[in-house]
């Protein structure tokens, strides 16, 4: 394989998995960031 | 130059409201000096990976990666592997992460008190403190100038929108700590990544992939695919960045807190697992826009005529011409204009062997380096988008701030001026502490981003004041944490040859390579805590007594 070829397959194998990563985060973090303040206000609570 | 406009700025300020916002959303529940720096360790996969990464991207982390992609062309590319092979290394066996995160502490260097002494704490801290404050003030500096050429303002108003800033990042992070850092990061990571992917494709759109290929075949002289043999690279420099990528994923204030707030070791593993993805594109994605901008002005560049006559008069002329009009054209972005006489100056003197006038074109040629970037993103992204770009980067930056505000702060405050003090301090004068040198550290960053001239390449400043506490820590904690016989002598012996070494790059007149200072810094930290610990045994607990 060729310095060219090889770093132009790390390029886009970073960049398809930042993408990927990112919106799996997006979707994932809205239900964690409610458990966190669920959990933040029930230990107000109590 | 830019079709920055009102739109722009709409889109970037309500994405800075909203993270206000969420920052003063929770400012209620910190509660305890735990809350304040841990976030009670409530910190879930998802959440705490959007924390780490946009704690570790700023808008500066754009600029300097862009700028080494700008002038290694490919070759830079290593470093995102390096990170990514560390990072997922260290995620798989928690080395270093899942022992600290037993032991239950909330700085890095509180743990070097557990197992040696509080005077290993309170040199740690100091030496974190400094390099870490160093680090993080030329920030503002490098940021400044790069939203002046994105938004098109006049540079001294940007001063004010660097201080909008770091007021921002100061409010929520003084007032809701780690708690607010969660929350915020989230919504920051969101928009700093869609900004990332749509800049990206922009990027590609105004270049195309065999047009950067071409670049760096054309302007870096032979160099720019194979790090092994770049001069500026090499073995020595792969080797010293291994090492420091694995003490930034393990003792690196900002980061370890990530780990430190997670909800147990196994979330905090995981965390480093899917952040090693995240930390390659961290990498590879600007520095692919850095070679995007040498493709893009190159294209651009006006055929000059061949000077003729001797090389020697030829340099003295190039030399005038830059001179006389190197610096309006790069405040222009008029990158096309002086990248050609500069490429040329280097050949001659190349050719020539002249080291005076190699170093002057190497100068420019960093400076270039630095601005091409965002002068390119000025010229290509139409309206709405620059707003989309300035957003993410304002979320970048605010991130970046607030993390390092609350990394930084945490180990003044717990690790130095708390000690120093000589008594034990309850937890809410503690508390009170961590927040007014929050305070105060803004207002330092404020300050030396003003007055300070970065030397060289930012890159290379930002990873010598990171390497000035960075080997000592680690293999001090390293020792601490698997050798038995790690000594008091050997971690004290560990910190002074190790910063000494370090210091080294910073004075001039020695002339020691980044790579050379760097490399010596790890070699002569872990035999002082060897030699140290061999020699002088002395008092120390054992890994198995340091827990929580």
């Amino acid at each position: 394989m060729s310095a060219q070829l090889f770093w132009h397959v790390v390029f886009w194998a970073s960049f398809s998995a930042f993408t990927l990563v990112s919106l799996l985060i997006a979707v994932k973090g809205v239900a964690e960031i409610r458990l966190f303040l669920r959990e933040l206000r029930s230990r107000d609570r109590g | 130059m830019t079709a920055f406009g009102p739109l722009d700025w709409t889109i970037a300020g309500i994405a800075l409201l909203l993270t206000l916002f969420a920052g003063l959303y929770v400012r209620r529940s910190v509660g305890s000096l735990e809350d304040y720096l841990v976030a009670h360790r409530g910190m879930g996969l998802y959440v705490g990976t959007a924390s780490l990464v946009s704690t570790e991207i700023g808008i500066i982390t754009y600029a300097y990666q862009a700028q080494f992609g700008f002038l290694a062309g490919f070759s830079a590319f290593v470093t995102g592997l390096i990170t990514f092979v560390v990072c997922l290394a260290v995620g798989s066996s928690g080395f270093v992460i899942s022992r600290l995160r037993e032991a239950g502490i909330m700085t890095v260097p509180e743990y070097l008190e557990r197992r040696y002494a509080s005077g290993v704490r309170i040199v740690a801290g100091v030496l974190m403190a400094v390099g870490g404050s160093l680090n993080l003030g030329i920030f503002p500096l490098i940021e400044a100038r790069f939203l002046a050429i994105l938004t098109g303002l006049d540079p001294r108003h940007v001063t004010w929108v660097m201080a909008g800033l770091l007021a921002v990042a100061l409010v929520y992070t003084a007032v809701g700590g780690m708690v607010s850092l969660l929350l915020t990061n989230y919504v920051q990571y969101v928009i700093l990544a869609t900004a990332t992917v749509v800049v990206t494709l922009a990027c590609l759109r105004a270049t195309s992939w065999s047009a950067m290929t071409a670049a760096v075949h054309e302007h870096l002289d032979g160099r720019g695919f194979d790090p092994l043999t770049d001069p500026d690279l090499g073995i020595g420099f792969i080797l010293w960045q291994l090492l420091l990528w694995t003490a930034l994923m393990t003792v690196w204030q900002s980061v370890a807190m990530r780990s430190f707030s997670a909800r147990d070791s196994a979330t905090g593993r995981r965390v480093f697992t899917l952040t090693s993805v995240l930390f390659l594109g961290r990498a590879v994605i600007p520095m692919a826009w850095g070679i995007a901008a040498l493709a893009f002005f190159s294209a651009g560049a006006p055929r000059a005529p061949e000077p003729t006559g001797e090389r020697a008069a030829q340099m003295q002329e190039l030399e005038a011409t830059l001179g006389r009009d190197f610096r309006s054209h790069v405040d222009a972005g008029e990158i096309g204009v002086v990248l050609p006489q500069v490429e040329r100056l280097s050949r001659l003197a190349r050719e020539t062997g002249s080291e005076a006038h190699a170093a002057s074109a190497r100068e420019r040629r960093e400076e270039i380096g630095m601005v091409a970037m965002p002068w390119m993103l000025a010229r290509i992204l139409p309206t709405g988008l620059l707003g989309l770009a300035l957003a993410g980067l304002l979320a970048a930056s605010v991130s970046t701030y607030a993390g390092y505000f609350l990394a930084w702060s945490a180990v003044i405050a717990q690790d130095v001026v708390g000690p120093a003090l000589g008594r034990e301090l309850d937890g809410r004068t503690r508390l009170w502490l961590t927040r007014t040198c929050v305070f105060g550290l803004t207002v330092f960053i404020a300050v030396w981003s003003l007055v300070y001239q970065v030397p060289g390449p930012a890159y290379f400043y930002l990873q010598v004041t990171a390497n000035l506490f960075m080997a000592p820590t680690l293999v001090t904690i390293v020792a601490g944490l698997y050798w038995g016989r790690a000594s008091r002598a050997g971690a004290y012996l560990s910190f002074a040859l190790g910063a000494g070494t370090s210091l080294a790059y910073l004075i001039p007149s020695l002339q020691v390579g980044v790579a050379t200072a760097g490399n010596l810094s790890w070699g002569l930290s872990a035999l002082g805590m060897i030699a140290g610990s061999l020699l002088s045994p002395g008092p120390a607990r054992p890994p198995s007594e340091v827990r929580a």
